[in-house]
């Protein structure tokens, strides 16, 4: 099995699937690797790397680390040469990549783990500083913008004006240019400052082709005519050639012809479409060429470690947001009402710092702060340029002290302030007036010589302060409670465990102690389909990243609900994920107790389909019910809405529609005499109806409900049937009308990354979700209801290195066995109620730990 | 029994001349009132014109009662989302306020229906208001599960209708069990009061001053003669209604507690529910009579028919039922203890030191508990302030349990990652005080109206409507039983 090690500053989705993670400030990650890269040097006499490490002094004031988590974490990496990797994060410093590379030659990884491939790239291409340049010295005449949103999101000062000497901001420089054209999906905030607008067409709605970053050639295709008779990048940049107006292929089909494909063209054209990629393209790998000599040069050059951060001048990292990315998905609503990964945040961002920190600082979640960023540069008046940012913060368990973490991509406007229009889940423009942009922008700290990070370095910035603000901002979360409370809902175990008892899962949460078959008293209808469908979720393998959340959405027409009413609990996914912190110490979430580097797991959470459904005894009228091949229907028809079923569904997994989010304007303000009230709350005084781009997004294979109906998940009904109706139409005359093991999935499974989410046929021993289940890792939630859930989990298994000063604290989600749950049950209380994790009697008292003793983190 | 005079007693004062000493009781009519003060006393109300405080009270509850219809009509149009509901708090004041009324109704047919039974004589004074409450606090609970559906419009689907889908109701869900419950409650809670009001009509009918007046108590009085087949027929039919109502004192809050004690929800799966629900409405519905009957008595100067004593009895009642209550609050915790079930010690846990703590320490502890321990006392009983300030605690505490055991159960389970809390919006607090404007609207209507207290009941429990009554000087008085003609 193998093992990751993650150094960060902000928990990460990498970082919760770590088997040890290191909690730094992102400015002390040089640093780290500088150590790292010593000890691995010094230990594998790699003459590369000793000579890039020999040019780089360690920096004084910089974050001291646990030796002895350095040292056996470069030990395990030089215990597996040749089978390791080591990857710096893309907003790391070209000095840090090059350690990385460094350590990965003298690993001999390269070659093996690590493969470097050429990757054709136009010399030609200058960078925004230039540009700027040159429209600073007038020299630039006509501008055409592809994309992008630059007054948003490009650098804040890049050039002094030349009479003024004041400072420019992108803005400023575009609207000197005489004529700016700009094409782009939406009238944003750099169309506003541009001449013309050109619509652009979707991805979706036009011809292209693309490298992968593997190297691969692919096309992009279209799936419909554009709807707003929008223009691709090749097509307007081909008018601007001169050439014809063009509505096929014949662009891309050029460009393919250049790569000499094999045989006649149409033939191979068609192969390409069908494939979805060139197959005669394959990239190549370059030799690795990598020399210490001139990587130290470079390195020494480059070589500024940061100080170490303070709590009263703590570093800022501007980091890409999970959903709205950089802020180009700021006006999709699926992606605003996706709740982030991590922090469980939607529709803003937050300055996101750890529990300490905002103790150091009294404050807490919600609370306003501003953040003043005071640089060495000076402006016009001769004074210390200040940036600032008025941004809430949000507590983040596992973060690194003395470091804040702000998602960029929010606050996208529109000229004016005014915010962009809302479209892509029944939320239409939130453009009132008393209108807010959504989140903070956190642009306005970032500067071409800080773009990630920004700390006091005394080079470029002195200071960095926070003060509280007066006022608080309303964050709607969509998971308020984090701690597990000792139940085994996600059940992990380190892998010695798991070998020491492969059957660990079972003795978790008092599972073992049930009988074989417990009684009932209802007649349940007969499960007697020929096939009967289930699901299983491996938890080793989820990675928490969200898209089953949003391929749900999509594929059942699930209504997005603003921040309100997800404020007020009332978000419609059928399919959320669980996120939950775990630490080995025990913490007591009720008395406000916070853990400072916990262990973060996920648990995807959707509709179990129990076989003994608490949601359908329950309903007056039948509207929830279960069908012969095992699934928990709803009959949306038949539903009047008394949400009994949601009460009694121990998952809380059933949603309500408690307003008419398909049909009526939902999270939008309007003024009422003065007052803004949003629209959801009017209900008949607004216009029914909703825009035909919401319509055109409807799966049309799955009903869209209405204001006073529960929903849930569905197992993909839809696709079942559509399966089935498949395979008997297949079967003509025959009587085979079995659907063809795992031929289809449900959307989520679809979609998983990992293949976490396993979806098929339970009634087949050979089917892929029958594979998974018969692992021994395989365990339902929640068993001594006898709900018997048709989905399952697969436990995790955690592989923490035994030597690490941590490994005790890794894989304590769940009890350690039940054993050690009966050992509490006699002197439970109920101030202990949530030590859910290992008690002091608890510890692992194992050979393998005997030795470790915790380790102080680092602290500010 | 006491107050009354028997025909055992009798016969021993017959026998021994000092007996009148020993027998010497309260009677349940002080002053010696007679049968002509009563019917005055109390058909006067209705027949004089109505104070100025009757208007101004009038006037207020129907405004708030405007309101609530008005968040019914609001709530109905837009949505369930006008309420503070979320997941996972599907429930909240709808059905807190629906096992509130429906609670309160208990009392009223307890009143009229057992201590009928078990020849409780004292009932005589207070169960026509108590069964008026009981109609007017179905009304105001048959609201909730009414409209806080999701579609109201579509709420017939719960009537088992034979319709050409087969599609019949769910007979397995305890909601349905309700519908039935209610509706069957109401009924025949609205058949026993007015036919116990028969021949109170005919009284009003026969004194009526006007034409209007008279057709509209006579259509009423279905033609009440007070003859000799009329009370024959009239006390069977009183007789076999009582028999019928009272299961329903029983059955009807056990079904409201199946809602929960059917579910898995940890605080709601619990075999303890149907008693301490049964006696928690008792509790709480009494506390409800007084708070009607205290004020009602003090401005209708009707001390002389609901006396100290009925006061005294009904503060007892309060305090057993209160008991029982308070045993089935600690048995709930020593059984989530004893169960050794996480979930369930959770919840208990989270009941009193979770974020509704002070839900039970307010409700529960000191208003349900502490405050109804004054009964144990003669001295508080009969000072009818401390019984005023123990039934409002009542009556909020009740809605506290309730609120908790809802709220509480639901807004923490099983999942941690769903929990979540429960904000009320100004539509369920006006929606929740409205009911209360419906509520005491129909209760000024009904003392307004028709007699608030049975008048020949009332009489009937006269000394001298006993045909073995004898005054001291020694001469029988009135003929037994038998209605007055003025």
């Amino acid at each position: 099995m193998n093992r990751l090690y993650v150094v960060e500053n902000r928990y990460s989705l990498t970082g919760a699937m770590a088997d040890h993670r290191l909690r730094i400030p992102a400015s002390q990650i040089p640093a780290f690797a500088h150590a790292l890269a010593g000890k691995i040097a010094v230990a594998t006499q790699d003459a590369g790397l000793g000579s890039v490490i020999a040019t780089l002094a360690p920096a004084a004031g910089s974050m001291q680390f646990d030796d002895r988590w350095l040292t056996e974490c470069a030990a395990d990496l030089m215990s597996k040469p040749g089978a390791s990797l080591v990857i710096a994060g893309p907003m790391q410093p070209v000095v840090v990549q090059l350690l990385a590379y460094g350590i990965n030659a003298a690993l001999k990884n390269v070659g093996t783990t690590l493969l470097i491939r050429d990757f054709p790239r136009n010399p030609k291409t200058n960078s925004l500083l230039q540009l700027a340049a040159e429209i600073n010295a007038d020299r630039v005449k006509q501008l055409f913008i592809f994309g992008g949103d630059p007054v948003y999101n490009a650098p804040r000062s890049l050039q002094e004006d030349r009479d003024t000497r004041k400072t420019q901001h992108w803005e400023d420089l575009q609207k000197k240019v005489p004529q700016v054209v700009r094409l782009g999906y939406f009238e944003d905030g750099t169309s506003a400052a541009s001449h013309w607008h050109v619509p652009a067409a979707h991805y979706l709605e036009s011809w292209g082709d693309a490298l992968t970053s593997e190297g691969a050639y692919l096309t992009i295709q279209p799936m419909i005519l554009p709807l707003f008779r929008g223009v691709s990048e090749i097509e307007l940049m081909h008018g601007l050639l001169g050439g014809p107006k063009l509505e096929g292929p014949e662009l891309v089909q050029e460009t393919f012809r250049m790569t000499a494909p094999p045989g006649e063209f149409n033939a191979a054209w068609s192969q390409l479409l069908r494939d979805g990629f060139a197959g005669h393209i394959m990239p190549a790998d370059k030799p690795p060429t990598f020399n210490g000599n001139a990587a130290g040069g470079v390195a020494h050059t480059l070589w500024a470690p940061a100080p170490m951060p303070t709590p009263d001048s703590p570093e800022i990292v501007l980091v890409r947001s999970y959903s709205v990315d950089d802020g180009r998905y700021i006006n999709n609503g699926w992606l605003q009402e996706l709740p982030d990964p991590v922090t469980k945040l939607t529709w803003d961002n937050a300055a996101l710092m750890s529990p300490a920190l905002a103790r150091h600082h009294k404050i807490n979640t919600g609370d306003l702060i501003e953040i003043t960023v005071t640089e060495t540069t000076l402006d016009a008046d001769q004074k210390s340029v200040q940036r600032q940012l008025v941004i809430p913060i949000m507590v983040a368990p596992g973060h690194a002290d003395c470091s804040i973490t702000i998602p960029l991509g929010y606050g996208r406007s529109v000229a004016g302030g005014k915010p962009l229009t809302y479209s892509g889940g029944g939320n239409p423009a939130d453009n009132s007036p008393g209108g807010d942009t959504i989140g903070f922008n956190a642009y306005l700290l970032r500067t071409s010589t800080n773009p990630h990070f920004i700390t006091a370095d005394a080079k470029t910035v002195t200071g960095v302060k926070i003060a509280k603000m007066p006022g608080k901002h309303l964050l709607a979360t969509t998971q308020e409670h984090w701690s597990i409370e000792g139940r085994g809902l996600v059940r992990e175990a380190t892998i010695e465990r798991y070998r020491e008892d492969n059957e660990f899962v079972k003795k978790i949460a008092g599972d073992e102690e049930l009988p074989p078959k417990l009684p009932t008293l209802y007649t349940h209808p007969k499960l007697d389909a020929p096939q009967q469908w289930g699901m299983a979720v491996d938890l080793n393998v989820c990675t928490g990243c969200s898209a089953c959340v949003i391929a749900c959405q999509a594929e059942n027409n699930v209504p997005i609900v603003g921040k309100l009413q997800v404020s007020h609990g009332r978000s419609m996914h059928w399919l959320r994920i669980d996120r939950y912190f775990a630490d080995a110490k025990g913490f007591n979430q009720d008395r406000g107790q916070t853990p400072d580097d916990p262990e973060m797991v996920h648990e995807p959470m959707m509709c179990q389909h129990c076989e003994n459904a608490p949601c359908e005894t329950v309903c007056p009228v039948n509207a929830t019910v279960h069908s012969e091949d095992g699934l928990n229907v709803m009959a949306y028809n038949r539903c009047i809405g008394t949400r009994y079923c949601a009460n009694n569904c121990p998952f809380k997994v059933r949603r309500f529609n408690f307003f008419d989010y398909n049909q009526r304007p939902v999270g939008k303000k309007k003024i009422v005499s003065s007052l803004g009230v949003y629209q959801e709350y009017l209900g008949p005084l607004t216009k029914k109806g909703a825009p035909d781009t919401i319509k055109l997004r409807n799966n049309p294979n799955v009903t869209v409900r209405m204001r006073g109906v529960m929903e849930k998940c569905t197992y993909c009904v839809q696709r079942i049937e559509e399966a089935k109706i498949a395979a008997k139409v297949n079967a003509g005359p025959s009587d085979n009308t079995r659907i063809p093991r795992d031929s289809f999935t449900s959307a989520c499974a679809q979609a998983c990354p990992t293949d976490a989410i396993v979806f098929g046929d339970i009634a087949d021993p050979e089917s892929r979700v029958s594979k998974m289940k018969a692992q021994d890792r395989n365990y339902r939630l929640l068993e001594y209801l006898n709900v018997k859930t048709r989905t399952s989990y697969l436990a995790r298994i955690r592989n923490p290195n035994p030597k690490m000063p941590d490994s005790h604290e890794i894989g304590v989600a769940s009890p350690a066995t039940h054993e050690h749950v009966d050992a509490s049950e006699g002197k439970h209380n109920f101030e202990e109620h949530d030590r859910g994790t290992l008690d002091e009697s608890q510890q692992p008292t194992d050979e393998q730990n005997a030795d470790a003793k915790p380790v102080p983190k680092e602290t500010p | 029994m006491n107050g009354t005079t028997t025909v055992p007693d009798l016969i021993e004062a017959e026998a021994s001349p000092s007996v009148e000493q020993r027998l010497k009781r309260v009677p349940l009519v002080l002053n010696k009132r007679n049968f002509n003060w009563i019917t005055e006393r109390i058909a006067g109300v209705n027949e004089g014109p109505a104070p100025r405080w009757w208007w101004v009270s009038f006037a207020i509850s129907a405004m708030v009662a405007g309101i609530g219809m008005f968040c019914l009509g609001y709530q109905i149009s837009t949505g369930v989302g006008t309420w503070g509901l979320n997941h996972p708090v599907g429930w909240a004041w709808d059905i807190t306020n629906f096992v509130f009324w429906i609670g309160i109704g208990h009392a009223g047919t307890l009143i009229s229906a057992i201590l009928f039974l078990l020849r409780q004589k004292w009932r005589t004074s207070i169960n026509r208001s108590a069964e008026a409450m009981t109609l007017f606090a179905v009304i105001c609970a048959a609201i909730f599960p009414g409209v806080h559906v999701g579609r109201v419009w579509m709420a017939w689907f719960m009537a088992p209708l034979p319709n050409n889908y087969g599609i019949w109701p769910n007979f397995r869900s305890p909601l349905l069990w309700d519908v039935f419950a209610v509706s069957t409650y109401f009924s025949v809670s609205v058949l026993f009061w007015y036919t116990g009001l028969i021949p109170d009509l005919a009284t009003l009918r026969d004194r009526a001053t006007n034409k209007i007046k008279k057709l509209l108590y006579g259509i009423f009085a279905v033609g009440w003669r007070g003859s000799n087949r009329n009370w024959r027929h009239y006390e069977m039919a009183y007789l076999l209604l009582a028999g019928l109502s009272t299961p329903l004192v029983l059955s009807v809050h056990s079904v409201v507690s199946f809602d929960f004690a059917t579910s898995v929800i940890p605080t709601w799966h619990t075999t303890i529910f149907p008693p301490y629900f049964v006696a928690g409405a008792i509790f709480g519905g009494f506390a409800m009579v007084l708070t009607l009957l205290v004020p009602a008595r003090a401005i209708y100067k009707l001390h002389d028919v609901i006396t100290p004593q009925h006061v005294d009895k009904m503060a007892k009642i309060i305090l057993l039922t209160g008991s029982i209550v308070s045993y089935a609050y600690a048995m709930e915790f020593f059984v989530a203890w004893y169960s050794g079930n996480q979930y369930e010690k959770y919840a208990f846990y989270n009941r009193i030191l979770g974020p509704y703590w002070w839900y039970w320490w307010v409700g529960m502890l000191f208003c349900n508990f502490l405050t109804p321990q004054l009964f144990w006392f003669k001295r508080f009983r009969f000072n009818i302030y401390v019984v005023y300030f123990v039934c409002m605690c009542v009556n909020a505490g009740m809605w506290f349990e309730r609120f908790i055991i809802i709220v509480g159960g639901l807004h923490r389970d099983f999942l941690p990652s769903s929990w979540g809390m429960f904000y009320p919006t100004w539509v369920d607090i006006w929606t929740f005080v409205g009911t209360f404007g419906i509520f005491l609207s129909l209760f000024l209507l009904f003392i307004r109206f028709l007699p608030m207290i049975a008048m020949s009941e009332v009489k009937i429990v006269l000394p001298e409507a006993d045909p073995h009554h004898t005054t001291p000087e020694g001469h029988h008085t009135v003929q037994a039983g038998g209605m007055e003609r003025t």
